[in-house]
């Protein structure tokens, strides 16, 4: 007999029984490396997603803290992001408004990738989200200290009593008065002297003033405050109804219908926006910055509402442009539209 | 000359044999089991993911007020925003507006869609479907200083249910931000995918129920999130505009059942998912 016949088949058994168990072991790793595969890409969408929000809540912020506003189409790239990628948010604007109080809209979009560093540059996940914003310019062009789109009724014009100061107290539509302190500091140009009434109809005076106030009032104003609190802030306020004056403020100061002003003296610095009338009642009433009234009535053409500057009190309206830009202040910023957020998980 | 095996050389041969026959039996067995349990644990994980992910990436752009329709542990209505968008002109019963980039995902060429329109306070919502006819046109949105973004489509939403003529309807002005959104139904019910199991179904609108992922564990459920600090409750608030959040507890389980094992492997995935639409 062959030697070779006597070997046994320990060997083959063996050999066998290596290959099976590995076929077997290598079938779980493949297995289980699918599986981690899969969950590490799950992680990877994950942190993707993380990465464009932090992107986009970084341009905001950049935005916001530089009080600019981003150029149409501007593009910033974040080179590195927790918890390991990169984001590029761009901004495309979206609507360009004629009113100068309504806010430039924004659509920002973040594209986060995920990066692992030790695995080269290649991205093992993209996330975008979008996000509406606005930017909020708060310029006011100033075309004088007092503007009544309507009129001015002044009860008393005996001289220091019942006057607004610089209006000669004939009435007429649309009003305009600059007369006095003109404070063009800040960088503002100098306004002209207005002392005249009858500088045209409401419809005049309204196309000046580019505030789209019939907008105001159908869908709300976004102040900081809508009552007064805080008055010496510098912040915004807005007022759906009638407001009576009683304490000193600053900021602006937008109240959709009477205005009224009591007590012995009342200042107001900043910018002030009467819808219906405004009741001088206090008996100085001074405000330092612009003001505004009868935009409802006048705009709307439901009649005239007048300015009243009451019998026995003073009423002393005077340009102040660095109080002006103080108040238009609070209302300028670069920030998203609350509720406009959009997960575009699929897009690349 | 070939003499053969002894009887005891044969007894020995066969013991040894038998020994090491019924070790590899053991250790393919127990191998075999642990990649039966691999696999059937990878079940069970994808299926919670699947669930998962899904579930997350719609409920996230919910809006809170007015975006949950229904709510019990099994099931979630909500209103799933599809895409947002801006008006730029209004006539009687039609509206021309700009589409921001929706996800690729998301057809916004179909009709039937619901509307919202973003208020300071949140959103108010259309009773009727609106659909929508894709417009080459810009001119009419340029006039009032809207502009087509990359990507953006210029889009007429169609029914006078939008318009100011229909007493129920939100009015949308020029300049308005909105969005298009479906109604979309998630619900843990017995499954047809695997059956005697869980499986979760979604519904768009009217359209027939479609399983989703499935087999889950009878447990798998929402919790929901309230208040500031987005505490977790188990049955949702009376008010739901006072919910901030779901918390998605999914018990994915493997489709088969190994062999030495119990019952079926489970996965458990816990999720909490705030509204990001919802700033309040």
């Amino acid at each position: 007999m062959p030697a070779r016949t006597e070997r046994g088949f320990a060997l083959p058994l063996t050999l066998f029984v290596v290959v099976l168990i590995t076929m077997l072991l290598a079938a779980a790793f493949v297995r289980a490396g699918a599986d981690r595969r899969l969950g590490e890409s799950d992680g990877d969408m994950v942190d993707a997603l993380t990465i464009a929000q932090s992107g986009l809540a970084q341009y905001l912020e950049y935005y916001s803290r530089l009080n600019q506003r981003p150029a149409d189409g501007d593009s910033v790239f974040f080179a590195s992001i927790p918890p390991g990628g990169t984001a590029t948010v761009t901004a495309h604007v979206l609507r360009m408004p004629t009113d100068t109080l309504d806010p430039i809209v924004y659509l920002v979009q973040s594209r986060g990738t995920r990066i692992d560093p030790a695995m080269g540059a290649a991205a093992r996940a993209r996330r975008v989200v979008t996000q509406f914003a606005e930017w909020r310019s708060g310029s006011l062009t100033p075309h004088a200290a007092f503007v009544a789109v309507t009129n001015v009724d002044l009860v008393d014009t005996t001289a220091n009593r019942g006057r607004a100061r610089g209006h000669t107290g004939s009435d007429g539509a649309g009003v305009l008065i600059t007369v006095g302190a003109d404070q063009s500091a800040c960088g503002r140009p100098a306004i002209p002297d207005y002392d005249d009434n009858g500088m045209g109809s409401a419809t005049r005076i309204r196309d000046l003033l580019e505030i789209d106030w019939i907008r105001i009032t159908t869908e709300g104003y976004e102040a900081d405050y809508t009552t007064l609190q805080d008055p010496r802030t510098w912040s915004s306020y807005f007022i759906d109804g009638d407001l009576t004056l009683d304490v000193d403020g600053s900021g602006l100061l937008v109240v959709t219908g009477v205005l009224t002003t009591t007590g012995a003296s009342i200042v107001w610095d900043g910018v002030v926006i009467v819808g219906d009338s405004a009741v001088f009642g206090a008996g100085t009433t001074t405000i330092n910055g612009m003001l505004y009234t009868g935009l409802d009535r006048g705009l709307i053409g439901q009649g005239p509402g007048p300015a009243i500057v009451d019998a026995l009190t003073t009423t002393q309206v005077y340009y102040h442009g660095c109080n002006v830009d103080s108040a238009m202040t609070s209302v300028t910023g670069f920030a998203a539209i609350p509720n406009t957020w959009l997960d575009r998980w699929m897009a690349q | 000359m070939s003499r053969g095996f002894t009887l005891v050389e044969l007894l020995v041969a066969i013991t040894v044999a038998a020994v090491l026959g019924v070790g590899l039996t053991r250790l393919m067995i127990s191998d075999s089991r642990f990649v039966g349990r691999q696999d059937a644990m990878m079940d069970a994980r994808q299926a919670a993911r699947a669930a998962v992910t899904v579930l997350a990436t719609d409920l996230r752009m919910v809006t809170g007020r007015g975006g949950i329709l229904a709510a019990v542990p099994e099931s979630v209505t909500v209103r799933v925003p599809a895409a947002f968008g801006l008006t730029c002109q209004r006539s009687a019963d039609t509206v021309y507006a700009v589409l921001a980039p929706a996800d690729p995902g998301r057809d916004t060429t179909q009709n039937g869609f619901g509307i919202a329109k973003l208020e300071s306070g949140g959103y108010d919502f259309g009773l009727d479907p609106v659909d929508t006819v894709m417009v080459a046109d810009t001119t009419m949105c340029a006039a009032v200083g809207v502009r087509l973004p990359p990507d953006g489509q210029l889009t007429q939403l169609l029914g006078a249910r939008i318009g100011a003529t229909r007493a129920n309807s939100p009015t949308l002005s020029v300049g308005q931000i909105f969005f298009l959104y479906r109604e979309m139904t998630y619900r843990f019910a017995p499954s047809v995918m695997v059956p005697g199991r869980v499986g979760l179904w979604y519904r768009a609108g009217d359209a027939p129920a479609v399983e989703l992922a499935a087999p889950f564990d009878t447990t798998s459920r929402f919790a929901f999130l309230t208040g500031p600090g987005l505490s977790v409750s188990e049955t949702p608030p009376g008010n739901l505009g006072d919910l901030r959040g779901l918390e998605l507890r999914v018990t994915g389980m493997a489709t088969q059942e190994v062999p030495g094992d119990d019952g079926p492997r489970r996965f458990s995935l816990t999720t909490r998912v705030g509204f990001a639409n919802r700033s309040d």
